[in-house]
């Protein structure tokens, strides 16, 4: 699986919305589930499912899914 | 549906391949299952999730799951109501319990307090806790939140001093709701100021950490279970329990990576608590005892007790018996010539395991589901008492089809594994060692309960009053602005209008005649909380040729909710107002998906409704302000600072 689709999975999981799908300028304003806690789950299950740290200030830095996403895509460990 | 259909096939033969299926292809089952409609076996997979994985985002995955499923099926044996006080954010956590309690045969109902809010809800009598009428109380609480020093001259006053805070809690939830209690255990943090000589002093802070533990244990009573976090914390390790950014982030005292664990734990507590552990481990002889197959090997031939195998096998048998000295029944299921599965148990010189251990003996040739179903008639009881252990998925998934109430144990491929796969098991949780034992408790515990006869007898009035809480005002400079702005960012439980300022424009606001912008910090014995509270009013014109002044944002910081902080900002703003020629107060509550915390703050304070109720707009002439119930001192800012 691409990162964008282990990406998309993972979101879907934690917004449980199965339907959800990423494009590169999303951002929590645009998925009312996406509050503080849920952005707390997400950037957990990213790290663990990538195998990355994110720096402290990262954890709610990225301004969009395509950041997020080539960031990624850059420090992937698996 | 017919992709979904064929995703399932895929999966089940993805599963079907491994000794333990992983994480994801359960969760991922689960979820096709729910999809396809079949909600028994999408909660199949969402409780084998519970056993296999440890990744939050399973988890999260099967809860969904069985949030969605369980109301669409006959329901589980028990049925209960949790309540969750944390002492930090138990969000997930929360989230997780009704995953790993139906994996136990335990619907619950959870109840949430706020952030940090756990020893409030108790003391108030009036709390959400005691409204939702809970049968189970969690106390999630991490070492954080002890005050003991870092070195202390008097290490077993300090200890009881804590102990005393932590019993008077379980005794107040007792007398208010008999709630029984679930105490998580503090984890005792890796960092020690002393060094290595901690361990040989009596007061450092990690010594008096674990001999709070240990007091815990001893004071609980039949009413109180404890979960030892400290156990399960070194059992991952503390680094990995504990993970500072999110700690700094979102007040994660157990890593998101942990509380996946923590729910099973706690879930087989609270189960156990009702009577739902299982009594009886149904085993398996060729390759679960021993290694090899007797009936082609021999007695001589069979792995036990030599090399590196024999040895693995010999240390689950010591596990085994461990267990059954403790109480769990023993049975024996296995297709092999009975008389020679009994010679292994008479003659081998490396068994651990008698035939005095075993309660039921089957061996034959009859499958497995007939020879469990035999083995719980005999011992009178239920299916659902019965945990098999067997090396063959096979047989495992056999079981899981035929007869469900068994509960299977995941057994790893190697025998090294096995001890841990069954002390990873949680639902052989023991409620008490035996009937005496209880007793004893019992009555340690009365005595307990008389000696201290309420002495420290502690309400939500005498906490408050002992907080020695001081607020005062924030002079708006611009590290206040920032912490002000963030503060307006990301406050959504008490929050009258959710009107998000941005740093700009509350600059502009304290700046202008026309507005009051109110920062407040409070401090107390344990702790600065910085700046936790902003109030920003508007001076505008009255019907009758007056001012007034409009509430335009009024917001406190979770973690101080419940302090009475609201009452002294207002007798702060109502002092502003007067200062400004107004009159009245005005407040208006805009309810959003978070904030009913403060539905009704305006007439808790004294407004009164501004026209018609349904309104939501309240309003209050300064000069009867009421006087606030007098917790916190004000400390007034030096003249110059404005």
């Amino acid at each position: 699986m691409s990162v964008a689709d282990r990406l998309q999975k993972i979101f879907r999981t934690v917004m449980e919305d199965d339907d959800l799908v990423l494009t590169d300028d999303l951002t929590a304003a645009d998925v009312p589930a996406w509050d503080s806690l849920a952005q707390v789950s997400l950037m957990f299950s990213i790290e663990s499912e990538f195998g990355l740290q994110f720096e402290d200030d990262q954890l709610t830095s990225f301004d969009n899914v395509g950041e997020l996403r080539r960031f990624v895509e850059q420090h992937a460990a698996v | 549906m017919n992709t979904t259909n064929a995703r399932i096939q895929e999966l089940l033969s993805d599963v079907a391949g491994q000794a333990v299926p992983t994480g994801g292809a359960c969760a991922e089952l689960a979820r096709a299952y729910q999809r396809s409609g079949v909600p028994a076996q999408a909660l199949r997979w969402a409780y084998t999730v519970c056993d296999v994985s440890e990744r939050l985002v399973d988890w999260l995955a099967a809860a969904s799951v069985v949030r969605a499923c369980l109301p669409r099926t006959s329901g589980l044996p028990r049925q209960v109501r949790v309540a969750v006080l944390g002492s930090y954010t138990t969000v997930q956590f929360t989230a997780l319990l009704p995953l790993a309690a139906a994996r136990a045969g335990v619907a619950v109902e959870v109840y949430e307090s706020g952030y940090g809010q756990y020893r409030q809800e108790i003391l108030d009598p009036a709390s959400g806790l005691y409204a939702f009428d809970p049968d189970v109380v969690i106390l999630a609480t991490h070492a954080g939140v002890l005050d003991l020093p870092v070195a202390a001259a008097d290490p077993e006053a300090e200890v009881e001093r804590e102990l005393s805070r932590w019993t008077s809690l379980w005794d107040t939830i007792g007398q208010r709701c008999g709630a029984r209690v679930v105490q998580h255990t503090f984890a005792v943090p890796p960092e020690e100021p002393l060094g290595h000589l901690a361990a040989r002093t009596s007061g450092s802070r990690s010594a008096m950490t674990h001999a709070l533990n240990a007091r815990l244990g001893a004071a609980a009573g039949p009413h109180v279970a404890l979960v030892d976090c400290e156990r399960l914390a070194a059992a991952v390790g503390k680094r990995t329990w504990f993970d500072a950014r999110y700690w700094l982030r979102s007040k994660q005292a157990v890593s998101l990576a942990c509380v996946p664990l923590l729910a099973r734990h706690t879930a087989a507590v609270v189960a156990s608590g009702l009577g739902r552990s299982r009594k009886c481990l149904v085993l398996d002889l060729d390759n679960t005892l021993w290694g090899g197959v007797l009936g082609e090997e021999g007695l001589g031939g069979i792995q036990l007790g030599h090399g590196a195998v024999g040895e693995a096998y010999t240390a689950f048998q010591e596990y085994v018996l461990a267990l059954k000295n403790r109480g769990v029944l023993l049975a024996v299921a296995s297709k092999n010539d009975p008389e020679d599965a009994r010679e292994v148990f008479r003659r081998h010189p490396d068994m651990r395991l008698t035939l005095d251990d075993i309660a039921v003996f089957s061996a034959g040739w009859d499958d497995k589901a007939t020879q469990l179903r035999r083995i719980a008639a005999t011992l009178g009881i239920g299916l659902d008492s019965l945990v098999f252990v067997d090396d063959n998925p096979a047989e495992r998934e056999a079981i899981r089809q035929l007869v469900p109430e068994v509960d299977v144990l995941p057994l790893p491929r190697d025998p090294a594994g096995y001890p841990r796969a069954l002390a990873d098991y949680p639902l052989f949780e023991p409620a008490a060692l035996t009937a005496e034992d209880a007793a004893r408790t019992e009555l340690y515990r009365a005595r307990a309960r008389a000696a201290q006869l309420r002495q420290d007898s502690v309400s939500l009035e005498a906490f408050l009053a002992s907080l020695d809480m001081v607020a005062s005002v924030v002079a708006l400079d611009e590290p206040a602005l920032a912490r002000t702005a963030a503060l307006i960012g990301k406050t959504n439980q008490f929050n009258l209008t959710g009107r998000r300022r941005s740093g700009t424009e509350v600059a502009a606001l304290k700046d202008d005649p026309g507005h009051v912008v109110l920062c407040v910090r409070l401090r107390d014995r344990f702790a600065d909380h910085g700046l936790v509270g902003v109030l920003i009013g508007a001076v505008e014109a009255d019907g009758d040729g007056n001012r007034r002044m409009r509430i335009d944002t009024w917001l406190l910081s979770c973690r101080v909710i419940g302090r009475t902080l609201e009452h002294e900002m207002l007798r702060l703003l109502a002092d502003a107002a007067a200062a400004r020629g107004c009159r009245r107060l005005v407040g208006s509550y805009v309810p959003t998906a978070r904030n009913a915390l403060v539905a009704d703050l305006y007439p808790r304070l004294g407004f009164e409704p501004d026209g018609d109720p349904g309104a939501r707009s309240w309003t209050l002439d300064v000069e009867k302000t009421p006087p606030g119930p007098g917790y916190i001192t004000i400390d007034k800012p030096a003249k110059d600072s404005t």
